[in-house]
């Protein structure tokens, strides 16, 4: 009997197992989906957009020029809260993951991973704000709500992708009003110092704090000896962190975005450009381009890519349209062209939408891209002339899934 | 015709046909029990030659209608008892009246498995699609209830971690919140995590009863995707269960539990404990269980780091004292429950969060009573009645100033680990006060039908504080917040043709009223907190209909067009991870169940097979979103889901020493909003639901050696395993396959030895789960335990019924 019994225990146990194993293994092929031929084009780019929830795309296109864009089985998943790019490489800071990746944009038109840093303990909280201060230079910095007057900051050698130094710097702070905060926004290097924007907030009356136009100067690369510069030109913060909110001319002399709308960073005021001109460690104080007085309806200017020969384009957000921070995702913004020269505005008669969110727009051949996806409506890249007039704008590439889409970066791969 | 037409016409068709199929004739009743006089659930009896047959209700009783006058074999049958037959003689226009009093099966060793066997049948017969667990046959098992209802066909259950760990349950694709669970009958959702299902010990438990989709309306509750009923043990006898395991990660687990009745006056004391402790410092590894170098990149190579702030304890207490089986009353029981909880918090939403320092503290205490009481005032009117007034107090406490990786080393000072992006020291301090109400009433004027009536109130308010901060996440839940639902329901069952066909309607009423806060912007720059307060109303019609076909094959069917309110975690949030969500709509589901069982016997071999196949049409599924760059989630209505799937069921027993068991379940769920919130086209319309799985399946190998060594000496072993397929943590259509984010396929086994002595009173089991220690993951970047060891002793005491 137990003889029988261990036998058949044995073979049915077997047998079932066998069954069981090869379910499993039938069920588990799999599915590799057959991938299209490789696209040959002298030029690729590459497009990150925010979609539904918290998923965001990247993929890369041939052209941006026409075709059409979909994320469905093409692209790769990328959870970016902060995007920047610099010759043939894309950062993206991954919080879910907490991670900072490099991304290669190669000149087949291939976007593949290369590397990514470790952001525990880099710089307090995440990478707030990235900037590329040289060549070979990226400067992250980050700081905690309620710092105190403390943040971090790293630098990160390029292309090779590694922490070379860290520490702490010091931003303002008044213990007398403690619930006043400095939030980091961008900055730049330039003889020797590094000039940081960011704006203030009041947690306890629950409003921005605008005293003129305030930015950080640091000795650098010591990323010490902090002095506050001022202009009065308007009363706003500068250099909002994740959008393009700095840039500079042939010459070298540097722009902020000055936002000073009562949702942005302000008080309501006038949104515009400063100045600090080459070498200098001090607002141009002569310097001030009004953009809100020029595009009317509250403007807020929210970002900007020189583009050249004294030509910036850039977004501004109607405040007149909005009631709250929320609205920004409607269809509040349009994008302007300045002359920072002969300080001239032009608003583009695009479409409103909720361009001024987007992060990371492009500056290509003497043009400027950004995308438009007007809620409800069709979602598409856009290439504007700067020569050209109001109009001097044509949509480019459409992007599937108008009305959710969130242009996130547009990004050159190396040409062939 | 719309669906509820249709059923007010079925309603009047099937309530008409009993007075048209009247006709002269005899019949037969009477009452089935065991030889010590307990009734015996479930027992089949059939007519020989005419097959006619019936099945006995939980009183052992039956009856059998229009016979035609002559003599026939009557034949009882019921699980572990053999089969009987007997003469009767039916004369026109009498009833005969017969006593049958059951043999165990030669087989059987324990009279208390039998009973249970039977009542665990007669749930799975209902009209509704529903299965049972039966827990008698499993308390030498030290498994978590979650992985036993993990293998049951149609439901997924997952986990974040080990013992003690958040989870969440799926029935054919509805899940969280869609899944409600009672306890004995009691709705469960505000009882805190001390008191969850996965902390229930098995030796308090008779039986699980899972219910997919359409749930019974006595249940009282707004269960949407299916309900779990937890139905404490009933022993006719008093008795002690004791037991105590001891396993991989430091774990303990032991339980007792108890009845003792008073013959004379019927006092009652019955209770039962439970305390559950493990370090669980498994190892975990893998993507984003990392360590940097100098210079902050990953160090190569694959690293393995225990857990080291994710200990666990709990002790939950169960009492109830009072009168039972007296003339006035079934059950009349004061009771109380009591659990306390204590926690580390390991990880954040996946494992690139690692906390060393954040604790969580939960106590509640939940006075109760509960009166029932069978033919109350007149025959066949049954009374349920039941009120508890609880109170559940969580406090998070994030005071640490140390950053950790997973080696455990500092690598930045900062204040407080929780909160994402935005960190902030805090402790955090939530107080629900929940009244409970709900009153059951059932009146069976004959043997036919039954009408019940049930009516649930759920209060609960929130209150919170924070002693140290006001961190950007607690800040709307430090201001009182409310929320009251009301749950009707009205059923009329009807069983014709002696019982072969039966049909249950049922109309649900649902509103609720909450008061709510929200942290957002209000024509400001800036978030603030916000009041909301809501109210809504809704109704739920349903049918269910079983038909007895031939020997041993039964059909089933149900539908139910229903809906769910939002609960207080989902709209209130859990004062942890889960932010509250005040303008969630109610879930509505269109539901629909078919089934077929059939069973095989054959000497002593049974192979029973059930195929059921369900639909579920869903507007506004209330689903917990991705969480935000700041760690936290809310939940989020999407705006229609569609749910279509099948299971499959095989067991197959030797009833001497062997029993095998597979399920398989294929669901497709999709996503048919066609048009986004703000009028664009949903590019993910008909795309399959993000983050969760199409296919799973179980099997599990059972084998006894009966009288070993000596008689009342056995031995048993089983190995089971586990599959799920890989599926993604985002929309499944975007973006190149190979780059997106996945939960892994999962395929593991477990293995469990029991040796049990002196007739079953005795017992000690070791077990071994994930046999392989495979890495395995319920959700994305979130690793459950490796394999687990365990050996569990038990001690079964009782005595003589009285």
């Amino acid at each position: 009997m137990k003889n029988v019994f261990r036998k058949t225990s044995l073979t049915l146990s077997a047998v079932a197992l066998a069954i069981l194993s090869a379910c499993t293994v039938s069920c588990s092929k799999n599915n590799n989906d057959d991938k299209g031929p490789e696209t040959s084009s002298q030029q690729h780019f590459t497009i990150a957009i925010w979609g539904e929830g918290e998923a965001q795309y990247m993929a890369s296109v041939p052209s941006i020029s026409s075709g059409a864009l979909t994320f469905k089985g093409k692209g790769l998943e990328a959870q970016g809260s902060r995007y920047i790019w610099h010759k043939q490489y894309v950062y993206l800071m991954n919080l879910p993951e907490k991670k900072f990746i490099q991304y290669e944009m190669t000149k087949d038109g291939k976007i593949r991973q290369v590397a990514y840093i470790l952001t525990n303990g880099v710089v307090p909280n995440y990478f707030q704000s990235i900037n590329i201060v040289d060549d070979n230079t990226l400067l992250v910095l980050g700081a905690v709500e309620g710092n105190k007057g403390k943040a971090g900051w790293a630098r990160i050698s390029l292309p090779d992708f590694k922490v070379k130094d860290r520490g702490e710097l010091t931003v303002p702070y008044d213990p007398a009003k403690p619930g006043v905060e400095f939030f980091i926004g961008k900055g730049f290097a330039d003889n020797g110092k590094f000039i940081l924007g960011g704006y203030f907030y009041d947690n306890a009356a629950k409003s921005y704090v605008a005293d003129g136009v305030q930015a950080l100067v640091f000795d650098y690369p010591a990323m010490n000896n902090m002095k506050v510069i001022k202009t009065n030109a308007t009363a706003a913060g500068i250099g909002y962190d994740y959008l393009h909110t700095i840039d500079k001319d042939e010459e070298g002399n540097h722009y902020f975005v000055a936002s000073a709308g009562k949702f942005w960073t302000g008080l309501g005021g006038k949104s515009g450009v400063v100045r600090i001109k080459k070498g200098e460690a001090d607002f141009d104080q002569n310097y001030f381009l009004d953009v809100t007085t020029a595009a009317g309806k509250q403007a807020c200017l929210m970002g900007m890519n020189y583009v050249g020969n004294g030509i910036a384009f850039g977004t501004v957000q109607y405040e007149e349209m909005m009631t709250s921070l929320r609205d920004r995702y409607k269809n509040v913004a349009q994008v302007v062209k300045m002359d920072l020269k002969n300080k001239q505005v032009t608003v583009m008669n695009t479409p409103l939408s909720p361009v001024g969110m987007v992060r990371f727009p492009m500056v290509f051949n003497k043009k400027y891209y950004t995308g438009i996806a007007p809620v409800g409506s069709d979602a598409a890249i856009y290439e504007f002339d700067p020569a050209g007039d109001a109009n001097a704008f044509k949509k480019g590439i459409t992007l599937d899934g108008g009305g959710y889409v969130q242009v996130q970066l547009i990004a050159p791969h190396p040409a062939n | 015709m719309n669906l509820t037409r249709l059923l007010l016409l079925l309603t009047w068709l099937l309530t008409a046909l009993p007075a048209l199929a009247q006709h002269p004739a005899g019949s037969v009743r009477g009452e089935v029990t065991d030889q010590e006089g307990q009734p015996v659930n479930g027992a089949t009896i059939t007519l020989q030659g005419i097959g006619l047959h019936t099945v006995a209700d939980r009183h052992g009783r039956f009856r059998v209608e229009k016979i035609a006058p002559g003599s026939y074999i009557l034949r009882i049958t019921a699980v572990g008892f053999a089969t009987a037959e007997q003469l009767v003689t039916i004369t026109p226009g009498l009833s005969a009246v017969i006593a049958i009093r059951l043999q165990p099966a030669a087989y059987e060793v324990k009279q208390v498995e039998v009973a249970a066997r039977s009542a665990a049948q007669a749930v799975k017969e209902q009209v509704f699609a529903a299965d049972v667990l039966d827990v008698k046959q499993l308390r030498d098992r030290s498994t978590d209830m979650n992985r036993l209802l993990d293998a049951m066909p149609g439901i997924r259950v997952r986990e974040s971690g080990g013992l003690g760990s958040s989870f969440n349950y799926s029935i054919h694709g509805l899940s969280g919140k869609a899944v409600r669970f009672f306890l004995d009958g009691v709705p469960m959702e505000t009882f805190g995590s001390g008191f969850s299902i996965s902390n229930f010990p098995l030796n308090m438990l008779d039986r699980i009863e899972v219910y997919k989709g359409v749930t019974p309306a006595w249940l009282g509750g707004d269960a949407l995707g299916g309900a779990i009923n937890l139905v404490t043990r009933k022993d006719i006898r008093n008795y002690i269960d004791a037991s105590y395991s001891y396993g991989s990660y430091q774990t303990h687990k032991a339980a007792v539990s108890g009845r003792w009745r008073q013959q004379a006056t019927g006092f009652t004391f019955q209770a039962g404990a439970a305390y559950n402790y493990s370090r669980n410092n498994y190892q975990v590894w893998g993507p984003t269980v990392e360590i940097a170098d100098e210079n902050f990149r990953p160090v190569p190579g694959e690293h393995r780091f225990r857990r080291f702030n994710d200990d666990y304890s709990s002790l939950t207490v169960k009492a109830e004292a009072g009168f039972t089986n007296k003339p006035w009353a079934d059950q009349l029981l004061l009771g109380v429950n009591v659990s306390e909880l204590h926690k580390g918090i390991q990880t954040g939403r996946t494992m690139a969060f690692v906390y060393g320092d954040v604790r969580y503290k939960e106590n509640f205490v939940m006075p109760t009573l509960r009166y029932t009481k069978q033919d109350l005032f007149t025959k066949g009117l049954r009374v349920d009645v039941f009120a508890s007034m609880n109170r559940l107090e969580g406090t998070t406490i994030d005071t640490g100033t140390r950053k950790y990786d997973w080696s455990g080393k500092v690598v930045e000072i900062v204040e407080g680990e929780l909160g994402g992006a935005y960190t902030q020291r805090s402790r955090y301090t939530f107080t629900d006060k929940t009244a409970l109400a709900i009153a059951n009433a059932s009146y069976t004027p004959g043997a036919n039908q039954t009408i019940s009536l049930a009516y649930t109130l759920n209060n609960t308010r929130r209150q919170g504080k924070d002693d140290i901060a006001r961190a950007q996440w607690t800040i709307p839940f430090l201001e009182p917040q409310q929320l009251t639902r009301h749950i009707s329901s009205l059923s009329y069952e009807t069983r014709l043709f002696s019982g072969k066909w039966t049909n249950v309607f049922f109309v649900k009423n649902f509103s609720y009223k909450a008061s709510a806060n929200i942290y957002d912007y209000n024509e400001g720059a800036q978030k603030e907190v916000i009041k909301i307060r809501g109210t809504d109303n809704a109704w739920g019609v349903g049918y269910g209909t079983k038909i007895v076909a031939g020997h041993q094959m039964l059909l089933k069917f149900s539908a139910e067009n229903t809906s769910r309110l939002p609960d207080a975690a989902e709209l209130l949030g859990d004062g942890n991870t889960i932010l509250n969500a005040p303008k969630l709509k109610p879930e509505r589901s269109l539901n629909f169940n078919t089934s077929v069982q059939k069973t095989f016997d054959k000497n002593q071999y049974r192979l029973g097979m059930e195929l059921g196949v369900f639909y579920r049409d869903v507007k506004d599924l209330i689903w917990l979103g991705e969480g935000t760059l700041y760690g936290t989630a809310r939940y989020e209505n999407i705006s229609r889901i569609r749910s279509a799937g099948a299971e499959l069921s095989v067991h197959y027993s030797n009833r001497k020493w062997l029993e095998l068991s597979a399920n398989g379940t294929w669901q497709d769920i999709r996503n048919r909003q066609r048009y986004m919130s703000n009028g664009a086209t949903n590019l993910m319309y008909d795309d399959k639901m993000k983050n969760m799985p199409s296919l799973m399946a179980n099997a599990e190998i059972r084998l006894r050696y009966p009288d070993m060594l000596r008689k009342g000496e056995h031995l048993s072993f089983y190995v089971n395993t586990h599959y799920v397929e890989k599926y993604y943590l985002n929309w499944p259509s975007m973006a190149e396959k190979d780059t997106k984010m996945a939960i892994p396929q999962q395929f593991v086994q477990d293995a469990g030895l029991t040796y049990s002595f002196r007739d079953n009173r005795c017992s000690v089991t070791i077990e071994c789960r994930n046999l392989l220690n495979k890495q395995v993951y319920d959700n994305f970047l979130l690793q459950k335990p490796g394999r687990f060891n365990s050996i569990q002793l038990r001690y079964f005491f009782h005595n003589k019924p009285n």
